[in-house]
């Protein structure tokens, strides 16, 4: 095929998507008008033909005669018969060389504008080529199948002429229309719409619009499907010649059933295949309404059982994830993250030190804008296949891919504010200790007052723009944004920008290349957070005995020094994946996935020179300090799979899958500290007076395969059985392959005979599912081998030391998980249900042991000895209340609960946190019972049955009884009182710092087609503080209410408070549950009326709050202290890497207030 | 033909994962650059390595035992709170991450330097003397190795009450000091004619002999300790050495108090709710010598003992409270610490010969020193004179006031108290090990639960027999278990 022809052939795949967006950008509209002209200005039949052949195929002589002629003709190659033409029609008209040619072929042409169409003169056997219509997902081929689209569909609709052409030419029309989504107004693209008693058919482009040409004058049913939509079918008059509009909006289906979900298999799999619950977030749906500005804030709340433990509210700062709780001891139960199927950095721990606070969590480098959708695979029975490491989970990012189709271009800017709602009530009232009877100090509004305010209304702005399109063969999508985002200081920022570009090319109809590239770049400058330099703990651990000292009251330093102190990220990343995907027939296929990301930080904390030195308030740091590191984070990673499929009989079906993956991780650490700068202007590591560097390097290297085999009956009846062997570089020598099986059945009991009649039509849909798997977790990465390291011997002489006591038989964490639950669709598709129980033992967990120091070496050693329980259930449902018009009311909640349970310490030592029988990290504290203390009036009372004057200031406190314990081990309340000194700590509440229960409640308003309201609110459950961040707000400085005034109603705080049994209750154990409206907003899309005559096809303005309103706390205060219920810093002992106290020290979080504006062209 | 393909993929993947699982070990080799492991450490060619780094595991821990047990032997009181207020309680310490070179968690973990500078040196000389025979400088080598070995033994063994090696049950300390005796008597055979230098000494063999000389004389064994001890020649010292190059290597003692204000030398004379003279400890009390000789109890004209520089700050210690008292023994983060010297020698002959040859050599001593002659014809203040020219003369080094209270049963505030901050003191005596070294030890019963300091007829397996009437200051309280109802209990 010549370079001409094939332009030629392009411009007519093209042809539709230009006709139907004329009214969109100039460039459309100069082609679609060029086109017009043209078929004003000359009929091809009459062109002069200039064809000589001989003995030439037919499919060889159309194209001679199209070269020759300059003619476009349209038609499909594989429809035409084999015979040898000649023709000598060099001077004669088109169309009687066509006559000549199509003599013996039972074919017809007919001419629709500058084209000419060759079709058979028998009708077509299929709307579709023969391909089936009524289930979409099974057997499709090609690059859309994984996001649900049937892309051969597409191919096959480019073959809509040669069908349009069995009619009679002059007696056709045309039916244009959009279709949406029902409740979120939003296009929808790739929705098949077709005329099934004419065999006409075609799917709609990005942009939802549609074209169907050549369709005979009549009435005709029109049918438009989707995956994860109920069909709709409309009656459609053409008139002879005319062009008729229908606009469709689809009603989501209650239970996405066929749609298809990325299970590490090859391909996908349909939702009423998998066993287990998978859970998916929509991203660039929920991105259109809801303030969204990390993949975080994209994330929370969304899904149950996935949890983010909030660090503070600094901007910049992430948080750590949990999918269904806490379920290791000593490892780090992050999930692991794909990105276009290729494994990426997760570390929730990246940035500079931040004293204590929580620091950057790598999964916000991403932009929120860039993703499609999100899918949430959660315990190991789903995870089986992603092997060792999965344990935790998986959380799959897939990007926005390119649509075939005319460009469009999207682009949006939010602007907004960032604050912080209520500092007085966070900051409270400080008292100086030593002089009770002084006012209390409000040190923000003092502040405030001598014209130092300290906190800002942070702007916030996020530019984004996209294009995307393409053709059947190339498809990409290329965005990029910039976001800069500011805090409550000034100095608390992130600039980030991310482009990213996506192309998917189908060099031939069997094999699809998908290559996704992102990259970013950007800068974030931390506020730090705790002692001795952070303005927030300034102010609330403010010191009212100082207020006339240099400080004027605060902890430790004053603002104006704090915000010289700099602490900063630069990071860098590239995410690169490229993915080839093979189907020869329709059933086998392979995919071969390679990527790698790199992540490079450049981190630095600095401490200027003053020119004062040391006698600033930070000490020898006020002579300078720099600390620089520089992580360079890479994982490489190459995932093969096959997948075939095949039948035996009508009623099985079979899909067999193989997998080989390979998964490189390392981390360079590069750092150094200076120290003591000769001058203020000297600010880099060599011009300190006292340097030192260190480098660390760690790799880990992950080999293993699986082999599943998944079963359909009737297509409703699924079993699936895998196996996965892993071997890593973490185990030890001695260990071999790690072996994961898993087993799951699912039966949609709703598609069987017996269903309408048992069901009664209330429930609609139903799907009972079952799994049952292991997944792994590995060790610390040499935790298996003994380690020596290098030291500093006499007179400078090199030497080594011990380092780690290596464990060889060491080998991974094993979980094992049964699910069972169900997914049910009810009145119609009005509602949803969706219910999962689980339960997971951890079995050979994996437990810091620690070394008989007589050996000479130090710490713990991993050991295969714990056994642990985590369970709970998760429940999600959807309720479309209302439903009219021009009114809709959704309302969509879900609920959660968390429970887990150490089952064997594995010869650990029992802590007060960690004991046998007991919940993970276990909470407890001495339980006050009863005090008796006499005020300083000399009076005598007994807490909490005998308090004369709650008021009175306590003196002394003369005895404390504590509960002594009960239970089958002790650590139970309910037991004998015994004095407080000798009581031991028992379990508070449900024992958990985590929350074991969580939900969520959101609910929109569509008003019209045009105006959605939005609001979710969020609610944590019982979960305990351990705050020594709480209790120094007694203890720590000048002292607060309890330690001032001493009240007896607040006796039992004294007992901590006073020494006489520290660990009680009272004065730093609040239960932190609580209640936030975390999103609200208003969308509103501007009606396409209002963009004529703008070039824009669609356009929405947004109006949102994030964080507005905590409406509910367990506890608000304690003894007048604020608590801040959610955030949670470094500081506390740590358990799998995340901390366990919940210090808060953490800044609330922000408040936020944004508009938006997209616009689509 | 789909079947034929089927079987084709299938036996591909098969194969993939097979080879995944099984042959390709190579593939999941993975680079330790910063790091050794077993095999690239005991070689030939490492055989300076090891004994270097025995040595330097050896002086970390020594520094960081110098800082720390201070406080046990009354050097030094510490005020931050926490374990190390006065007097620790070493039964409850368990191993931590942290070690010498690591700078992290120095407190509680400097004895595992200790251990590691055992397992370098035990395992050099072992390969050494089997193994490595052509390695060069071999002699040199082995006998600093077995020195090092028994100078860990001989300060593990005058510190605990009792070890439990691996693969051994519980050992007392005379054990763990025979052992150290063979070390270096192995070390002197090897020498033979022989003497080495290196970095820390002049001589090693001289240091082989003192150290010997020093745990013989703990043994009983006063004719060999004589017989070491008069090797020593005048001027001779041994050193650990020390520099500001990074932590583990810093002179500990200089930094917790220069550094953190950790500890004051001189014990505080107040205590909440006691007469405000009292003292709670005896400390580094009036560190000058009298023009009488008597070196206690003096103020105003006494004459500056050298050995104990200190100066009154006039500022609170870390706590707030605490007069803040700076030794200024040491000068900087790169001073070394004397462990050896001539001096121990003529106070070990002086513990053994007694009577005016004592005082001779005491004098002998004060002479290098410029200070006023010590007389008397008692023989009971003769024997505390030694006990306190020794406290003097070992100053902030080795913890040797602690060694000599248990040889000699000195006091200890064998109770609970409280400083005047409120921070609670535990038992304080012989060190315990920690728990852990006695669990993971197979070879220690399960409900072994290690000595029980609250017995109070608990005395150290090696105390001498005749106890020297070492003063303790009549403003201590004068009790060998803190009265628990003298102090309020609100302070507990």
């Amino acid at each position: 095929m010549t370079k001409r022809t094939v332009l030629r052939n392009l411009a007519i795949l093209m042809l539709p998507a230009l006709v139907e967006a004329g009214s969109g950008s100039s460039l459309e509209s100069q082609v679609a008008g060029e086109l017009a002209t043209r078929i004003e200005a000359e009929n091809p039949l009459e062109k002069p033909a200039r064809l000589t052949v001989q003995s030439l195929q037919l499919g060889a002589a159309l194209t001679e005669l199209a070269e020759r002629s300059g003619v476009t003709l349209v038609y499909s190659p594989s429809k035409l018969p084999h015979y040898e033409v000649s023709c000598e029609c060099y001077s004669v008209p088109v169309k009687a060389a066509l006559d000549n040619l199509l003599a013996k072929g039972h074919l017809r042409y007919s001419v629709h504008g500058p084209n000419i169409v060759i079709v058979p003169r028998e009708r077509l056997g299929h709307p579709f080529g023969g391909e089936p219509v009524a289930r979409l997902a099974g057997g499709f081929a090609g690059p859309g199948v994984e996001r649900g689209i049937p892309s051969s569909f597409t191919a096959l609709a480019a073959d809509d002429s040669e069908r349009g052409s069995r009619f009679d030419v002059e007696r056709v029309g045309t039916i244009t229309g959009r279709v949406t989504d029902s409740r979120t107004a939003q296009p929808l693209a790739s929705a098949q719409v077709s005329l099934p008693d004419l065999g006409l058919g075609t799917l709609t482009q990005q942009n939802g619009r549609f074209v169907l040409t050549n369709v005979p004058a009549g009435t005709h049913n029109l049918l438009i499907q989707r995956i994860g939509h109920r069909a709709a079918t409309e009656a459609v008059s053409v008139v002879d010649g005319a062009s008729v509009n229908r606009d469709v909006a689809l009603e989501e289906e209650a239970l996405a059933l066929d749609e298809i979900i990325v299970t590490g298999t090859p391909g996908g799999t349909q939702r009423r295949a998998i066993g287990n619950a998978v859970g998916r977030v929509e991203a660039a749906t929920i991105t259109e309404v809801a303030p969204i500005q990390t993949m975080q804030e994209l994330l929370g709340a969304r899904e149950p059982g996935l949890n983010f433990v909030r660090g503070s509210g600094i901007v910049g700062v992430g948080s750590t994830i949990r999918i269904r709780g806490l379920s290791s001891l000593a490892l780090n139960s992050q999930p692991l993250i794909y990105v276009d199927g290729i494994r990426v950095d997760n570390t929730a721990s990246a940035g500079p030190d931040l004293r204590d606070a929580a620091q950057v969590s790598t999964l916000d480098d991403f932009a929120p804008g860039e993703i499609e959708s999100i899918e949430i695979i959660k315990g190991p029975a789903a995870a089986t296949l992603y092997g060792t490491e999965a344990s935790a989970g998986v959380i799959q990012i897939i990007t926005k891919k390119g649509e075939s189709g005319a460009p469009q271009f999207d682009l949006g800017v939010t602007l907004g504010t960032n604050w912080l709602a209520n500092v007085n009530h966070w900051v409270g009232t400080a008292y100086d200790r030593s002089n009770p009877d002084a006012p209390g100090l409000r040190l923000y509004e003092k502040e405030k007052a001598e014209g130092r305010e300290w906190f800002q209304y942070g702007p916030l702005q996020t530019y984004n723009g996209s294009m995307r399109g393409g053709t059947d063969r190339v498809r990409y999508f290329l965005s990029g944004e910039y976001q800069d985002n500011e805090g409550i200081v000034h100095y608390n920022w992130k600039k980030q920008t991310n482009l990213r570009g996506n192309i998917t090319v189908l060099p031939s109809d069997d094999i699809t290349l998908d290559v996704n590239v992102g990259y970013l770049e950007g800068t974030t400058s931390f506020m730090q957070q705790k002692n001795p330099f952070g303005i927030w703990d300034g102010l609330i651990w403010a010191n009212a005995a100082g207020v006339d000292t240099r400080i004027r009251g605060f902890q430790r330093a004053r603002p104006e020094m704090i915000e010289q102190l700099e602490a900063t990220r630069d990071v860098s990343r590239f995410t690169g994946s490229m993915t080839l995907t093979h189907r020869p027939t329709d059933w086998l296929t392979s995919r071969f996935v390679v990527g790698t990301d790199r992540t490079d930080e450049f981190n630095s904390s600095l401490v200027p020179r003053f020119p004062e030195g040391a006698s600033t308030e930070f000490g020898s740091l006020g002579l300078g300090d720099l600390q620089i590191s520089n992580p360079v984070r890479q994982t490489f990673s190459i995932d093969y799979g096959s997948s075939v499929n095949y039948g035996l009989g009508p009623a099985v079906n079979l899909t067999s899958s193989v997998g080989v993956q390979y998964h490189q991780r390392s981390e360079h650490i590069a750092s150094a500290h200076g120290q003591i700068f000769p001058a203020p202007q000297i600010r880099t590591i060599g011009g300190a007076t006292l340097k030192s560097a260190d480098e660390t390097y760690v790799e880990n290297k992950s080999l293993g395969g699986y082999i599943q085999q998944e079963l359909a009956w009737y297509d409703r009846v699924f079993l699936t059985a895998a196996l996965r062997g892993d071997d890593n570089s973490a185990f030890g020598a001695e260990f071999d392959a790690a072996i994961y099986p898993k087993f799951s059945a699912t039966w949609v009991v709703s598609d069987e005979n017996f269903w309408p009649s048992l069901a009664g039509g209330f429930v609609n849909s139903l799907r009972l599912r079952t799994a049952w798997g292991k997944a792994g977790r590995q060790p610390d990465t040499f935790a298996a081998v003994t380690l020596f390291e290098g030291a500093i011997g006499p007179d400078g002489n090199p030497a080594i030391s011990t380092d780690v006591l290596g464990n060889p038989d060491l080998g991974p964490e094993v979980s094992t998980e049964l699910e069972v639950g169900f997914d049910a669709a009810l009145f119609d598709d009005r509602a949803s249900l969706e219910f999962t129980y689980y339960t997971q033992k951890v079995e050979d967990a994996l437990m810091p042991v620690p070394v008989n120091p007589t050996t000479g070496f130090s710490g713990s050693q991993s050991m295969n000895a714990g056994q642990l329980s985590n369970w709970g259930w998760e429940l999600a449902s959807n309720v479309r209340l209302l439903n009219t018009d021009n009114f809709a009311w959704d309302i969509g909640t879900t609920f959660s609960m968390n429970d887990n349970r150490v089952d064997d310490l594995g010869g650990l030592t029992p802590t007060n946190n960690l004991r046998e029988g007991r919940p993970f990290p276990l909470f407890t504290r001495r339980q006050v019972v009863e005090v008796q203390y006499t005020t300083e009036d000399g009076e005598s009372g007994t807490w909490p049955h005998d308090i004369p004057d709650p008021e009175a200031r306590v003196a002394t406190i003369t005895s404390a009884l504590c509960d002594g314990g009960a239970g089958f081990d002790g650590y139970s309340p309910g037991g004998e009182p015994v004095p407080c000194a000798i009581a031991p700590q028992l379990q508070l509440g449900n024992g958990r710092v985590t929350p074991k229960h969580e939900g969520t409640i959101s609910t929109t308003f569509t008003i019209g087609q045009n105006l959605r309201l939005y609001a979710m609110a969020e609610w944590r459950g019982e979960h305990w503080a351990s705050s020594i961040g709480l209790s120094c707000r007694y203890t720590c400085g000048s002292g607060r209410e309890l330690n001032t005034f001493r009240p007896a109603k607040w006796v039992e705080g004294l007992v901590g408070l006073d020494g006489i049994a520290t660990g009680t209750v009272g004065v730093n154990s609040p239960n932190t549950a609580f209640a936030y409206l975390r999103e609200v907003s208003a969308n509103y899309t501007v009606p396409s009326s209002w963009l004529e005559g703008l070039g824009a096809e669609r356009a929405s303005i947004n109006v949102a709050m994030r964080n507005p309103w905590l409406f509910w706390q367990a506890n608000r205060f304690i003894y007048n202290v604020p608590v801040e219920p959610e955030g949670r810093d470094g500081a506390g002992p740590t358990n799998g890497g995340d901390a366990l106290a919940q210090n808060r020290l953490a800044l609330p979080s922000l408040t936020s207030f944004t508009v938006s504006m997209r616009v689509s062209f | 033909m789909p079947g034929r393909t089927y079987r084709r993929a299938s036996l591909s993947a098969v194969a993939l994962a097979s080879l995944a699982l099984s042959g390709c070990d190579g593939i999941l080799d993975v680079e330790l650059p910063g790091q050794l492991v077993d095999s690239d450490v005991f070689t030939p060619d490492n055989a300076e390595l090891l004994v270097n780094s025995a040595i330097a595991d050896f002086e970390c821990a020594y520094s960081m035992m110098s800082a720390t047990l201070t406080t046990v032997g009354e050097e030094s009181w510490a005020g931050t709170g926490g374990w190390g207020t006065a007097h620790g309680d070493y039964a409850t310490l368990t191993p931590g991450q942290g070690h010498c070179p690591d700078n992290s968690d120095v407190d509680t973990d400097w004895w595992h330097g200790y251990e590691r500078a055992r397992l370098f040196s035990e395992a050099a000389y072992q390969r050494l003397s089997e193994e490595w025979t052509d390695v060069p400088n071999r002699e040199r080598l082995m006998a600093t190795a077995a020195v090092y070995a028994g100078l860990v033994y001989d300060f593990l063994g005058s510190t605990f009450c009792e070890y439990a090696f691996p693969e051994e049950s519980i050992v007392p300390p005379s054990d763990v000091l025979r052992r150290g005796e063979a070390w270096l008597t192995t070390a002197l055979e090897v020498m033979g004619p022989d003497d080495y230098a290196i970095t820390s000494t002049q001589s090693l063999k001289q240091l082989a002999h003192l150290v010997r000389a020093r745990i013989r004389r703990t043994l009983g064994d006063d004719i060999g300790a004589a017989e070491d001890a008069a090797q020593i020649q005048p001027g001779f010292v041994a050193w650990v050495t020390r520099d500001g190059s990074e932590r583990g290597r810093w002179n500990e003692v200089y930094y917790t108090q220069y550094g953190f204000r950790y500890r004051t030398v001189a014990g505080p004379r107040w205590w909440s709710d006691f007469a405000p003279d009292q003292l709670v400890s005896a400390g580094m009390w009036d560190l000058t010598i009298a023009t009488d000789g008597t070196g206690r109890h003096t103020v105003g004209d006494g004459v500056p003992d050298v050995r104990v520089p200190e100066v009154n700050t006039h500022t609170p210690i870390l706590d707030g409270f605490t007069p803040f008292h700076r030794q200024e023994k040491y000068t900087s983060v790169g001073d070394p610490h004397r462990m050896a010297s001539w001096q121990e020698a003529q106070l070990i002959l002086a513990e053994i010969e007694r009577g005016q040859s004592a005082v001779a050599r005491i004098n002998a001593i004060r002479d290098v020193h410029g200070l006023p002659h010590f007389a008397s014809s008692d023989e009971e203040e003769i024997f505390s004179a030694i006990i306190e020219e020794r406290r003097r003369e070992f100053f902030l080094e080795g913890a040797r006031h602690f060694m000599d209270k248990l040889r000699f049963g000195l006091w200890f505030p064998r109770g609970r108290g409280s400083t005047r901050v409120g921070d609670r003191y535990g038992f304080a005596y012989c060190l315990v090990l920690p728990a852990t070294a006695y669990e993971l030890n197979p070879n220690v019963p399960a409900d072994y639960i290690g000595p029980d300091l609250t017995d109070l007829s608990y005395t150290w397996e090696l105390q001498v027999d005749e106890k020297p009437n070492w003063p303790v200051p009549a403003s201590l309280p004068q009790f060998d278990v803190m009265d628990f109802d003298a102090i309020p209990w609100s302070q507990w």
